[in-house]
């Protein structure tokens, strides 16, 4: 009990007294106290808590979802604008308010679908004199090391975050000592803004605008970072 | 999404009767019979999408020496396998009997190939020579999984992800495509010995006709030492099979265009029936009805019986129906009332969750305008 008088309580409704003229009648209904700092055993937790991510309060406004709205818009004239309702939902990781609000899951996998389709229609149509090809199309380099990465977490995570699109994302990462930080941002996570994002293009626009977006905004980056990568690895494998 | 969906208990749900308890076996048998026979459509076994030739154990990667890297690493086109490079010219794959019948029974266009069958039949193999199928069936994979992907969200755009992920899998697994492969392409494998062909008198060539690839034996008969003769380009069969349909897809897309290979899927895939309604095994019901209503902001569910009879009886039936408010959500029979009510909340979640709107169109389909967009599971 101690403990609970030492964290910050907040009280939401308490005891509703209800006084009739004829006769007196006491309406009592239960308090309800949401514990705001530490974990107390059975108490239920602020839910403004749990709407909160790195400072920022869920919601649909515009303020929460600039970041990826602008950008779109800067995108080909804005072509690939979406609703509000569906950015914010780009920008919700199923992790955010034990997964209440409408989050980016199947987005995400039907945009990881679509990236990696587009890397292996993009892998196979560069030119080449190769003579294993069939009608022109070079099928050995799909699995090479440069190809596989195109889609990898790791640069859908860079991308997001050189183009500012996780700014603002409603995610829980939960770090060992249970507190967040601005600087962690785990792959796994993060990628799912670029790869929700080309699913929602595809959900709103269909398939050919998605195609079109990420051959010339996403890979745009990806690629280079690709050949970058690349290059590292190769010195780190001739020191060996 | 692993706490919402889980087993259904069939065991509590019987009471007394005999009838009862005969019909609810007979449920649970079949969904055991079909975990263990089609690895397909389990919720248990596959619990991350990966294809077989995709696991941690056989990395392909651009290191192996087998690959010729350009200078520049973006100029895919000059990629090049350095082990595989003669390659079976198609006016001698044009006299192959199998080749040609294959051709004709899959219809496909002119402009396909022959040489390319060949080559789609061929998996990695130790000490070949000859242009394989690997790279052919890793596109046809990322073509299939995209396009029963987007059928599936467009179709029913409320499924969990988990069966989402094993409905991708029982329409282009190993074990479906080596169904199709099989049965419905009849493709052959190439199982004679070389002494075989030479006695039978076949000619060389007949053997690029069949599928070839070093099978990965996991068991041996009893009596027999079984010596490690596996070799990392050793597949199981089904996988094989698999492959071979994927290169072929990719043959096509190769050939034909995007849009015939779409269309090939679609008609040789995606009109596989599969059964999603029996992927889905509920723990509690009854309270995950009403956790979903309550996170839709609806009345939480009541049930109410709606007809009975024979309630003396050794064999009463019981019908009742689940109502949220003045909406009826489902309806659920069963031979006593506690099993009626389980039944009804199973059907009442299966109507969220098999939502399917009406002349889906897909993202790619042409005058495509917008998908219904789930907002996900909410899990409480």
């Amino acid at each position: 009990m101690q403990a609970l008088f030492r964290s910050s309580l907040r009280v939401s409704s308490n005891q509703a007294s209800k006084y009739f003229s004829n006769s007196l009648s006491i309406t009592s209904t239960r308090s309800v106290v949401f514990a705001r700092n530490e974990r107390i055993k059975g108490a239920i937790r602020d839910p403004e808590v749990i709407l909160t991510s790195n400072g920022v309060r869920y919601g649909l406004n515009e303020e929460n979802i600039k970041f990826v709205k602008s950008f779109l818009q800067s995108k080909s004239n804005g072509k690939y604008q979406l609703q509000d309702s569906l950015l914010l939902q780009v920008i919700t990781h199923k992790s955010f308010a034990h997964g209440t609000q409408p989050y980016n899951e199947k987005l995400a996998y039907l945009g990881r679908e679509i990236l990696e389709l587009i890397a292996s229609k993009h892998a196979i149509s560069q030119e080449t004199s190769s003579a294993a090809a069939i009608n022109n199309k070079n099928f050995d380099s799909l699995g090479s090391y440069c190809h596989r990465m195109i889609t990898t977490d790791r640069l859908l995570t860079d991308f997001a975050i050189s183009k500012g699109l996780s700014n603002i994302f409603f995610c829980r990462v939960a770090l060992p000592n249970g507190k967040e930080s601005p600087s962690y941002k785990p792959k796994g996570i993060f990628s799912t803004i670029t790869s929700s994002l080309v699913g929602a293009i595809a959900a709103q626009h269909g398939m050919a605008a998605a195609e079109e977006f990420v051959e010339t905004v996403v890979f745009e980056k990806v690629l280079k970072s690709v050949l970058k990568k690349a290059v590292n690895v190769e010195e780190v494998g001739s020191h060996k | 999404m692993s706490s919402a969906i889980v087993r259904l208990a069939g065991k509590k749900l019987v009471r007394n009767s005999l009838q009862s308890r005969n019909l609810i076996r007979n449920i649970t048998s079949s969904a055991v019979t079909r975990s263990n026979n089609d690895s397909t459509s389990t919720t248990t076994t596959q619990k991350t999408h990966k294809f077989s030739y995709e696991n941690a154990k056989k990395p392909i990667s651009s290191t192996s020496s087998d690959l010729f890297t350009p200078e520049n690493k973006l100029e895919f086109g000059s990629y090049q396998r350095k082990s595989t490079t003669l390659k079976v010219p198609d006016s001698e794959a044009k006299l192959i009997p199998s080749i040609i019948t294959l051709h004709a029974r899959l219809n496909l266009s002119s402009n396909y190939e022959h040489a390319t069958l060949v080559r789609a039949l061929t998996c990695p193999m130790e000490d070949n020579t000859y242009v394989d199928n690997q790279q052919m069936s890793l596109f046809g994979s990322s073509l299939l999984s995209f396009h029963v992907t987007e059928y599936l969200l467009s179709n029913y755009p409320r499924l969990p992800i988990s069966i989402l992920k094993n409905a991708t899998e029982a329409l282009i697994g190993d074990y479906s495509l080596y169904d199709v492969a099989k049965n419905s392409f009849g493709i052959e494998e190439d199982k004679t010995t070389n002494l075989e062909k030479f006695l039978s008198k076949e000619p060389r060539m007949f053997k690029f006709g069949k599928l070839r690839y070093d099978n990965f034996t996991n068991e041996v008969e009893s009596g027999i030492t079984k010596y490690n003769i596996d070799k990392p380009t050793s597949l199981k069969t089904a996988t094989a099979y698999a492959n071979s349909v994927r290169a072929i897809i990719a043959g096509i897309y190769a050939h034909d265009g995007a849009e015939a290979s779409k269309q090939f899927i679609k008609d040789h895939i995606l009109s596989r029936k599969i059964d999603i309604s029996t992927m889905f095994q509920f723990n509690e019901p009854g309270k995950l009805l009403s956790r979903l209503l309550k996170t839709k902001k609806m009345e939480s569910p009541v049930i109410r019986l709606i007809s009975e009879t024979g309630r003396n009886s050794n064999s009463p039936v019981f019908i009742v129906g689940c109502f949220s408010g003045d909406q009826m959500l489902s309806e659920g029979q069963g031979s006593s009332l506690k099993e009626a009510r389980v039944r009804c909340s199973v059907n009442a979640l299966k109507a969220y969750y098999l939502y399917s709107p009406l002349d889906a169109k897909l993202p790619s389909d042409e005058g495509f305008n917008g998908l219904f967009v789930d907002e996900g599971e909410s899990f409480y």
